[in-house]
Formats: C-alpha cells, sequence, structure tokens
C-alpha cells in the first residue's frame, strides 16, 4: 500500500523532478564533488603526484592549528577584527537606507537614488581598488593634489593602521545600497493601514518606526544575521588580496588569503587545505548555534527541523 | 618564474592582474632589483655528467667585443649584414602548440591583430597558443595548472615542490635527442653554454631547455644619466650617502629618485648580496649578519626621507619600467637585460641615455656583485606531449636561433617593415615592436649576447659595465645544489623573510626585528635547508 502510494507520487511529480535534476548535477559536480579534494587536508599531498596517490599522514597537518602557527593565528586574528567591524558598521547601513529611501515621498527622486546607490555592486572589486588607489594612492590624485599646492600629503592607502577602515569604507560604498533591497522588499509588505491607524492614535514618525517598521524587519534581519555569522570567518579574499602589498602581511592576511598564500602560493596544499576545513566546519557550527538563537528568540531562522 | 627572486615578496606581486587590468598604477611585485632574473632551483646535480648536451657555438658571427668567462658576454655593435638562414622547412607537424611562460612586459596584440604572431605561426607550421602570467604570479599560476593537470605542452617550470620528483613525473625525457653529440641537429639549441644546461638535469636524464641569460642576468641598478645631467649631478656617487643625498636632490614633484626600494642594491653595497655564502669550503647563511641590518636601516631611510615612489612596495615591474621612462623615477632597479629593452620601450623618450651604476661600497669603494644562475629559468616539455617531442624540439630550435641569423633577427625584432625598420643592417624597433613580446621567448632562447639596434655607445658601456661589477663579485653558491627542504619550504621562507623585509624598509617594524625574522627562518626550515645545501656541496666536491 504504502509503496504504491510512494509509486504514484514519483509518478505526479516526475516533471519536476525532471526539471531539478540539470541543477542537482550542477550542485553534485561543482559544489559537493570538489568537497571530496578536501581529503588532501590529511595526505601529504603533492599536486603531481595526485589526490589519491599521495600518502596518508593523518592530523599532522591540523598540528599548525594546534600549536598556534604564528602567521596562522595573524590571519585569524585579522579575521575576527574585521568580522566585528563589518558586523558593527556595515550591517546596519543598509537597513537605514532602507528606512531613508522608504521614507522618501517622490518615486521619481527615490528610483534615482536607488540607481546610483545600486551601482558600485556591479563594479568588481579590482575596479574599485583602482579606483580608490588612483584618488587616494600614494601617488594618487589626492595626494598629488596636496603637493603640488605644497600641503602635507596623507597616508591612507598604504597605511596598515588604516587598513580596517579602509576596507570597511570600501565594502559600505560597493555593497551598502545593494544589500537595501531584501530590506525593501519587506518594507513594500508592510501594510499601510497599520500606519494609517497609529497616526489617528496620534503616533509620530518616529513611533511609527519604532513599533511598525523594525518589528516588520526583525525577522529579516535576523536572517541575515545568521547567514552572516556563517561567513564569520569570510571577510572577502578579492577585496583583500588585492589591496595586500600595500600594507604588508601583518596587517591583512585573513583566513581566505592565508589558504590562498600558503596553499597555491607558498606551495603547502595540505596545510592549507586543513585550516580552509576547519573554518568550513567552525561556520557551519556558527550557523546552526545561530539558528538555535534565533529560535529562543520565536523567530523562524533559516529553517525549523 | 622558474625560481625565486632573491628577495622575494610574491605576495607583493599577485596582484600585477590589476596593471592588466588597464588600470595603470595601481598594485603589485615590490619584488626586488632582479625583476627579471632569477635564481636557481638547481638540477639534481647527481649524475649528470653522461648526459649533458655539447656545447657547439654557432660559427657564423664574429663579436666585436670578446666573451670573457665570468666577466663578459661576447658584444654586438651591429647587427651583421645579410644574416644567414639556419633552419630548413617548417619544424611545426600543423597541429596547434600550446605552452605557458610569464612576462614581464605589457601583453601583446590578440593573435589575430598581431601580425608577428601570425607570421611566426607560418614560419613554424603550427599555430602557437601562449598562455601568458605576470611574472611575479606565474608561480600561482603554475602551482594551479599542475594541481589542474593541465599542463600544456611547453610549460616553463615554476616553484614547485620536490621539483626532481615533478620533473620525472611531468616533464618529457629528452636526453635521446640532446645527450653529447645528438644535439648537433639543433644548431639553436647547441649554441647554448653546457653550464646552462647542468640546471635541466635530474636524475642524469635531460627533462628541460634552459632560458639561457649567462651574465647578462646580473641585477643591476639602471639611471637616467640624462636626467642626472639635466639635474646638474655628473660625478658617480662614491658611497650610499652621497647615493642618498642624490636622490633627495631628484626627488621634487611628481617624481621620486627611486621607483621600488633598492634593498638588492643596499645588500651589494655591503657586501651580502645573498642570503648564502661559501666560506673556506663551509656553506654558511649571511642572514645573521648585521650588515643586512645595515641595509635595511639605508633603505629605510631612503623610504623615510620620501625618495622612494609611495607606491613603490606594490607597483608591478612593468609600472617600475613606465615610471622609469617617464623620468618619474631616476634609478630603476632590473636585470642588465633590460638595458636593451628599456630602449626599446621608451626609444621615443628625446634625449635617453640609460647608464648603469657601479656597484659602489657603502662606505666608499666596492660592493659586491651578485652573479645569479646564468638561467632565467628553463622550459620542459610536458610528459603528455613526449611522443611530439622531437618536433616541438625543432620548434625551440628555431625560437633560440643563435645571434647574427634571419630567424634571431626575426624572433626578437619581428617582420621587417612592420615591427622593425632597417638602418643599416640595424633592426630599428617601430610602434608595433611590443607586437614581438607574445611570450615565445620563455618557450626557447638564444644565448644571449650584449647588443642594442643602432647604440654602439650603449653596447660598449654594457660590455664594460659587466667587466667592471664582476671584478668584485660574488656567485650564487646554491647553483647545481639540491636540496628538498628546500624545494618544499623555501618559497614559504622567502616569503616570510620577505615580508619582514618590506615591513622593515616601510617603517611598519622596527629594524630590530630583522633579527626574529631570521630565527623564524632558520627554526621553519632555514637550518635544515643550510645542512642540506652543505651535504650536497661536499658531494660535489668529492
Amino acid at each position: 500500500m504504502n509503496s504504491t502510494k510512494r509509486a504514484a507520487r514519483l509518478r505526479r511529480s516526475a516533471p519536476l523532478l525532471a526539471l531539478a535534476a540539470p541543477g542537482v548535477l550542477l550542485l553534485l559536480a561543482f559544489q559537493y564533488y570538489p568537497l571530496v579534494g578536501n581529503v588532501i587536508a590529511f595526505k601529504d599531498y603533492l599536486p603531481f603526484v595526485g589526490v589519491w596517490e599521495s600518502p596518508w599522514v593523518g592530523l599532522e597537518n591540523f598540528e599548525l592549528i594546534a600549536r598556534g602557527d604564528r602567521r596562522f593565528v595573524n590571519a585569524l586574528t585579522n579575521t575576527l577584527i574585521i568580522t566585528l567591524v563589518q558586523v558593527l558598521l556595515v550591517f546596519p547601513v543598509p537597513i537605514a537606507l532602507a528606512l531613508a529611501l522608504n521614507s522618501m515621498v517622490s518615486d521619481r527622486i527615490k528610483r534615482i537614488v536607488q540607481s546610483v546607490l545600486y551601482l558600485p555592486h556591479f563594479l568588481s572589486w579590482v575596479i574599485v581598488v583602482a579606483v580608490f588607489q588612483q584618488f587616494l594612492g600614494g601617488a594618487g590624485m589626492l595626494n598629488n593634489f596636496l603637493r603640488a599646492n605644497g600641503l602635507d600629503t596623507f597616508s591612507l592607502i598604504g597605511n596598515a593602521d588604516l587598513f580596517i577602515p579602509l576596507v570597511t569604507s570600501q565594502l559600505i560604498w560597493k555593497d551598502a545600497g545593494w544589500a537595501t533591497i531584501l530590506f525593501l522588499a519587506v518594507l513594500s509588505q508592510v501594510d499601510t493601514s497599520l500606519y494609517e491607524a497609529s497616526t489617528m492614535d496620534g503616533a509620530g514618525r518616529f513611533r511609527q518606526m519604532w513599533h511598525i517598521t523594525l518589528p516588520a524587519l526583525k525577522g529579516i534581519v535576523i536572517l541575515l544575521l545568521i547567514l552572516r555569522l556563517g561567513d564569520a570567518l569570510s571577510v572577502g579574499f578579492e577585496q583583500i588580496i588585492l589591496q595586500q602589498p600595500a600594507v604588508g602581511i601583518e596587517a591583512s592576511e585573513v583566513l581566505d588569503t592565508y589558504v590562498y598564500n600558503a596553499g597555491i602560493v607558498d606551495g603547502s596544499w595540505s596545510e592549507a587545505t586543513a585550516v580552509g576545513l576547519v573554518k568550513g566546519v567552525v561556520s557551519v557550527l556558527l550557523v546552526l548555534g545561530a539558528n538555535k538563537l534565533a529560535h529562543l528568540f520565536g523567530e523562524d531562522g533559516l529553517y525549523r527541523s | 618564474m622558474s625560481a625565486h627572486p632573491r628577495h622575494p615578496s610574491r605576495r607583493a606581486v599577485l596582484t600585477t592582474g590589476l596593471g592588466i587590468a588597464a588600470l595603470a598604477g595601481i598594485s603589485a611585485c615590490s619584488s626586488d632589483s632582479d625583476g627579471d632574473s632569477s635564481t636557481s632551483q638547481g638540477g639534481s646535480g647527481g649524475g649528470s655528467a653522461a648526459a649533458l648536451p655539447a656545447y657547439i657555438p654557432y660559427e657564423g658571427v664574429e663579436a666585436d667585443l670578446p666573451v670573457q668567462d665570468g666577466r663578459t658576454s661576447s658584444g654586438f655593435f651591429a647587427y651583421p649584414a645579410g644574416p644567414a638562414t639556419i633552419s630548413t622547412g617548417t619544424p611545426g607537424d600543423g597541429e596547434p602548440i600550446t605552452a605557458m611562460g610569464p612576462t614581464s612586459f605589457a601583453l601583446p596584440p590578440a593573435m589575430d591583430q598581431n601580425a608577428f604572431w601570425q607570421e611566426m605561426n607560418e614560419r613554424l607550421g603550427s599555430e602557437l597558443h601562449i598562455t601568458l602570467t605576470p611574472g611575479g604570479e606565474y608561480d600561482a599560476k603554475f602551482a594551479t595548472t599542475v594541481a589542474g593537470r593541465a599542463l600544456p605542452d611547453f610549460f616553463h617550470v615554476g616553484s614547485t615542490q620536490s621539483l626532481p620528483q615533478f620533473m620525472a613525473s611531468e616533464a618529457a625525457d629528452l636526453t635521446d635527442f640532446l645527450s653529447g653529440d645528438a644535439i648537433a641537429d639543433y644548431p639553436g639549441l647547441a649554441n647554448i653554454p653546457t653550464a646552462s644546461w647542468q640546471d635541466c638535469i635530474f636524475d642524469g636524464r635531460i627533462r628541460a631547455i634552459p632560458i639561457q641569460r649567462g651574465l647578462v642576468n646580473l641585477p643591476t641598478l639602471f639611471a637616467r644619466q640624462d636626467l642626472l645631467e639635466a639635474a646638474g649631478i655628473t660625478a658617480t656617487p662614491q658611497n650610499f650617502e652621497e647615493l642618498s643625498d642624490i636622490s633627495k636632490e631628484l626627488t621634487g614633484g611628481n617624481t621620486w629618485a627611486w621607483g621600488s626600494l633598492p634593498l638588492a642594491y643596499a645588500r651589494a653595497t655591503v657586501d651580502v648580496p645573498s642570503y648564502w655564502m661559501i666560506v673556506d669550503g663551509t656553506f654558511t647563511s649571511t642572514l645573521g649578519d648585521e650588515r643586512h641590518e645595515q641595509a635595511l636601516e639605508a633603505v629605510r631611510a631612503l623610504q623615510d626621507a620620501g625618495v622612494v615612489n609611495p607606491d613603490a612596495a606594490s607597483a608591478p615591474t612593468s609600472t617600475r619600467k613606465d615610471w622609469f621612462g617617464a623620468g618619474r623615477s631616476i634609478f630603476h632597479e632590473d636585470s642588465f637585460i633590460a638595458w636593451f629593452s628599456l630602449y626599446v620601450q621608451h626609444g621615443s623618450v628625446p634625449g635617453l641615455n640609460i647608464q648603469a651604476l657601479p656597484v659602489i661600497g657603502f662606505d666608499g669603494g666596492t660592493g659586491t656583485q651578485f652573479v645569479p644562475n646564468p638561467n632565467y629559468g628553463i622550459t620542459a616539455i610536458s610528459a603528455g606531449s613526449a611522443d611530439r617531442a622531437e618536433t616541438l624540439l625543432r620548434v625551440a630550435d628555431y625560437l633560440a636561433a643563435p645571434f647574427g641569423t634571419e630567424e634571431y633577427l626575426f624572433c626578437k625584432f619581428g617582420i621587417d617593415g612592420v615591427n622593425f625598420e632597417l638602418e643599416g643592417s640595424d633592426p630599428v624597433p617601430t610602434d608595433a615592436a611590443s607586437e614581438v613580446n607574445i611570450g615565445s621567448l620563455y618557450i626557447a632562447d638564444a644565448a644571449r649576447v650584449i647588443y642594442a639596434p643602432n647604440r654602439e655607445a650603449v653596447v660598449q658601456a654594457a660590455w664594460d659595465q659587466q667587466n667592471r661589477v664582476t671584478e668584485k663579485s660574488f656567485q650564487d653558491p646554491t647553483l647545481g645544489l639540491y636540496s628538498e627542504t628546500a624545494s618544499r619550504k623555501l618559497a614559504s621562507l622567502e616569503g616570510a623573510l620577505g615580508d619582514a623585509e618590506l615591513d622593515i624598509m616601510l617603517g611598519r617594524r622596527p629594524v630590530s626585528d630583522w633579527s626574529a625574522a631570521v630565527e623564524e627562518f632558520n627554526a621553519g626550515g632555514g637550518a635544515d635547508i643550510l645542512a642540506e645545501y652543505q651535504a650536497a656541496y661536499d658531494e660535489l666536491q668529492g
């Protein structure tokens, strides 16, 4: 009985399954199959010997994490600092922007502002970094202007102390506008009668925001925070590696660039993979933990089991 | 690059790609003096004698300035008139040939817009598909290509772990074609001196072709003599302090005396041009020598005085060459051979006069010139293409045609009337000269001589410079020695040390941090490397 039911269901869903198949295949081929390569974290991998032929070494490659290798710890510290700064400073910006956009009366101006804000998202980091360099670099426009007028130059790019503020502001400039989309979508769903009713009750704009708009955003904010937490150990590879030479490894190495520099550039494939693997596992745990936390707050989070 | 620059900062070089993104001024390649040159990874050394190819020098030309072993390359004042053609037929088999290599030039026009490239395909009888990567990024590109099992027919050998095993597994065995007198079938390759083939022997088998440079590989400090004279500076500085004073005079506005942090030159002035040295038969590390700190301190002082371009640490070689040509920097560290290509590249600059500075002593006198590996690197034929090895070697042989032949003229200068115009017998580059930079010279290259079209004075000056600096010079002691630990870890260790050097020169860390960085270097494997080099050296001495 049960099996005939199942067969019938399968028949019914066959077209849907067929539709999903290519996507699933892609996912398997390009997301899951490469995961198998992580096995080199437990091997002494030499590229020309091959993944399977390289000898097993057990947990040897993880040793550098356990003993707190200086380069690794440096990368981890930088990553955590940058993540913290980004969650505190970058995350709220699109919310504020969305609120501002939402309160705009003129649709025309709103659309123009939105377009202007979205645009930087479509520039690659290579371009963004180049633009910053051309404007603010040691031999860039600003400093050449200052020099030409006999003023003191100022060192922003190439100044290790200002690296984190620099990457943070670049990130805000590039992506804050784009990130408003989700918030705007949620805001557009808020029932306008709520605002009307609150106006009747004598609520000002601030009260409206506090009691209607922000609660409406709560779900999506928590969802995004959870996702961000899963990414806590990734703070942008391209953006940082492009600017590494200017400020040095000490200030700019993060886990992602560490994996690249140690693994591909320096040839310590296995150790770098070990670090990457640990990073992946920790990220998954963070997401699961955050999801649990969201449930405690009575939110749906990413999913409910 | 087949090997690491002496004082690398490879991370610093990663972003060279930005330059390619046509956004000049950004990023990359601090590297060092020898932007073009490199030091050896060494062949395996052992059991090599039997297989070495014979040296059959091309006798169709006579040099104006003689070659002197260990002191000078040969020099030519003019290109021989009516150059002889030494090849017969087309070497290719009609099938496309793939290759990968580094480049220190801006990318050339694509094949379909590149008359030279098309003519090259025509002459070779096979289409050449070359993947070029900016030199500083080449090792990373190479590593991923190896891991992806995607090596092309010809590959310039980048940095890799366990080189002998790698070569045995991935490079075709060329011994039967090249060993001993067999190489006579390949007159271009036979014109490469034997010393250069040492690097190509792995466990007694020939598995690569050297990209020979000989003494045109010397790390060299160039100066824009025309700009020095315009500034009223005619005397050569006698010590580092004078050099530093001149630098201050030359800096102003958008011009900085230096386009790079001249650590390699500073080290030469204090007589420690290398990390390694052989003292009385003992392989020693110079890293503990306090003269390194002196050199770092000196460069740091230059940086502090604001005489180094603020973007120097992140500028790729190609950008630094541009600065030098545009007069935005007066001093330029490069490989000796760049002398001639700089003239070509900046031929339109009125009154351009490039001279090489002697290696001065820090407090006067003479410093020590570093003499690197005679090869830029080595290029191998993929084991997967071993069945085409003979064809591929013929192509390589064509590309290695000796100076004085018609083939050399074509490979280096391109097509008459397109890439160069003949003045007398000299090919003078035109605006389309950059078309020849397709990277074919990293597949195989002729044995190098000193020659610059229509610039007799430059040839004489260059030959004199070699003669002068090699008087007190110092050969890379790791030549022909192999250390397994070095092959596994040296890249990473030198990378970390290079980072420390950069941080110190830029004033981000105190000079006193150097000893800590050295300690880390030694503890992380430097000490093992030293011991292994010593053992290899002892073995070589018998």
